[in-house]
């Protein structure tokens, strides 16, 4: 069986950069278009893995993930945030919401999938 | 009672008398020689009736009473005169030392016979003469009192002339005695509506100032002294005050009237200057806050551009990426080349964006480092690799020296000094042109800074490349300077930011950065580091 990813990142062309990649690479790919909506994408689907975007509409990739993060329902799912680095103590406040990785955007289309593979193995 | 006995009681009385009264009296007979001397003249004189009676008067007490002033009442006074009152004689006796006296005398018939004898009574006012010349001196003195508490009074008096500060003096009833020019000048009032006058109807009762009457009337009393007792008032010839009073309850010189002096300090200026300061801190205050809000913007304005920016870069460098690799189909060699270009322009154009947030954020002072220790050969190393390419690529010999004593761990930002490191070492391979050759090295070196000498590891960087005139090595690390445009050929393409961020990443560490360079033949970049910048901090 397909390893299942669920995308949360609000810009469609990302969005689509992410799951042609990935999908390339074998895994199935579902999409969310912000926070709250993964959540419940989440929930439903339970995805191995998420690729979460930080700024986003409607709630924010942090909230969104330590809310998953906090349903024994979801809380095994492997966490990968995306952030800008804009903010400084980003990484910080990332890390304390228990994402298991964290990449700066703009993502490296080739190293993404081995650190999927990585975290999935 | 026969006459003998009559004589003899007479005698015996006047004896009496002689003996009771205080003054030393003594008799003489015609040819000078002493009859008779009473008791209080041989205590006074010290002298005793043995060597006394019969005695030439000058002979007695060694000849002590040989006096020129004596001898001449006696002699030639007395005969023609028969009586004589307060004669003084001034003589230093060598029993009783110096006397002043007074000499009464009287020469009369003795009883029944013709015998004339002279009496003589001695006043001693030396002790009187001590004290009327003690009193004559308190009496001098007192003058000198009087002139110097006058010349004090009239001194005080042009002191108060010349002070600035108004100043007024009241007797006990309120009542004005003294006024400085000052307090005419400052009131606009004139000494005839003025001295004399009860102080709170001065110009029209515009004195009456219930905190002054405050002072004057209760404060004063009890303490006697009062300073900058602030009063505001609004007084119809000259307008709003505020003034500061001072007031002491003095004696006057020598009289035991007691006064006030009350000096004036007018302070509206003064309060008006300071509340305009108050105003302007409080300006200050505003704008401050309108930069740290401003500041605070700013910061946000750059968080959210870097994501705005990297977002669109995200697709941009990814998809172009996977084109190039052919992900879901191969392209043409032209378009794997399109592809390139794409995601070459893109790489560009986010180091350009990190340079600019990395140097916002350093002006900002929102650099953070994230100290670690590591080996600085592994960092030099691998900024090699990475240009090892490209150099090979132009002929360009790339080699690394690091002198055995500084092949050791640092203690810095491991990501910054890669840039740092990364940045210079790219330049210098951008900027040689083919077969030339560009050399790194390292070395530990001491560095003296206000007076403290310092262990630092200094790298440099050294290129046979195009080099810069000296003229443009003050504006190399400015930003956005690029010195290339026409001199240096549009070939070396740059942010021109990459200098000028390194400079400060150098500096954020403690170290500094400087240049040498030739132009035609070549540059050499130092930059030194502190082995730890935490200790370093500490010490500056």
């Amino acid at each position: 069986m397909k390893q299942r990813i669920l995308i949360i990142e609000d810009n469609p062309s990302n969005r689509l950069l992410e799951k042609d990649i990935l999908e390339f690479h074998g895994y199935e790919v579902l999409e969310a278009e912000d926070g709250q909506a993964g959540i419940e994408m989440a929930k439903k689907y339970k995805p191995d893995l998420i690729i979460m975007d930080i700024q986003m509409p409607v709630m924010d990739g942090i909230t969104a993930g330590k809310i998953i993060l906090g349903d024994p329902d979801t809380k095994d799912i492997k966490m990968i945030a995306v952030t800008s680095f804009a903010m400084s103590g980003d990484k910080d406040r990332i890390m304390a919401a228990g994402f298991d990785h964290y990449i700066a955007k703009p993502i490296n289309t080739r190293e993404l999938p081995d650190l999927i593979k990585k975290l999935l193995k | 009672m026969d006459g003998k006995r009559i004589v003899t009681k007479a005698q015996e009385y006047a004896e009496s008398i002689i003996n009771t009264i205080r003054e030393p009296l003594i008799a003489l007979d015609q040819d000078l020689r002493v009859v008779t001397a009473s008791r209080s003249f041989y205590d006074f004189f010290k002298v005793n009736p043995e060597e006394t009676v019969g005695q030439l008067i000058y002979d007695l007490g060694n000849k002590q009473w040989d006096n020129p002033k004596l001898r001449e009442l006696l002699e030639t006074i007395l005969p023609q005169k028969t009586s004589f009152d307060d004669y003084e004689v001034e003589h230093d006796f060598a029993a009783i030392g110096r006397r002043i006296m007074l000499l009464n005398a009287r020469q009369i018939e003795r009883g029944l016979g013709k015998e004339r004898i002279i009496l003589l009574a001695i006043e001693d006012i030396t002790e009187r003469r001590e004290i009327e010349a003690g009193l004559e001196k308190t009496r001098k003195e007192l003058a000198i009192i009087k002139k110097s508490a006058d010349e004090a009074s009239e001194f005080a008096e042009s002191v108060i002339n010349t002070v600035r500060e108004p100043l007024i003096s009241l007797d006990q009833d309120l009542r004005v005695v003294t006024v400085s020019r000052s307090f005419y000048e400052f009131f606009k009032v004139n000494p005839e509506e003025t001295v004399g006058q009860l102080i709170y109807d001065l110009g029209n009762k515009q004195w009456d100032i219930p905190k002054l009457r405050e002072l004057l009337e209760t404060i004063l009393p009890q303490k006697a002294t009062f300073d900058n007792y602030e009063v505001e008032h609004d007084f119809s010839t000259i307008g709003r005050r505020i003034m500061l009073l001072n007031a002491r309850q003095i004696e006057r010189a020598l009289g035991k009237e007691r006064i006030i002096l009350l000096a004036i300090e007018d302070i509206t200026e003064r309060k008006e200057i300071e509340a305009g300061l108050e105003k302007a801190h409080d300006e200050l205050k505003e704008l401050a806050t309108e930069l740290q809000r401003t500041s605070r913007v700013k910061s946000e304005f750059l968080a959210n551009m870097s994501h705005e920016l990297r977002t669109p870069l995200n697709a941009i460098i990814g998809f172009s990426e996977v084109l190039e690799d052919g992900l879901y189909g191969c392209l043409n060699d032209r378009q794997k080349n399109y592809a390139h270009h794409i995601f070459n322009a893109g790489t560009h154009l986010l180091s350009l964006i990190n340079d600019i947030l990395d140097l916002s954020k350093v002006e900002a002072g929102k650099m953070e480092l994230e100290a670690s220790r590591f080996p600085i050969r592994a960092v030099l190393d691998s900024s090699l690799v990475m240009l090892k390419e490209k150099a090979v690529k132009q002929g360009i010999a790339l080699s690394i020296e690091v002198e055995p004593d500084a092949d050791i761990h640092v203690e810095a930002d491991e990501r910054k000094i890669k840039q740092i490191v990364f940045n210079l070492l790219s330049n210098a391979v951008k900027f040689t042109p083919d077969e030339g050759r560009v050399m790194m090295r390292a070395r530990m070196t001491v560095v003296e800074n206000e007076g403290e000498q310092r262990r630092m590891l200094e790298v440099s960087i050294e290129d046979t490349g195009i080099g810069i005139k000296e003229e443009d090595l003050p504006k190399l690390f400015g930003e956005f300077t690029q010195l290339h445009q026409s001199v240096y050929t549009k070939e070396y393409a740059g942010t021109g930011l990459g200098l000028a961020l390194t400079k400060r990443l150098v500096e954020l560490h403690h170290g500094s950065m400087w240049v040498k360079s030739e132009f035609g033949k070549g540059s050499r970049f130092y930059f030194t580091l502190p082995v730890s910048y935490e200790t370093n901090n500490m010490v500056g």
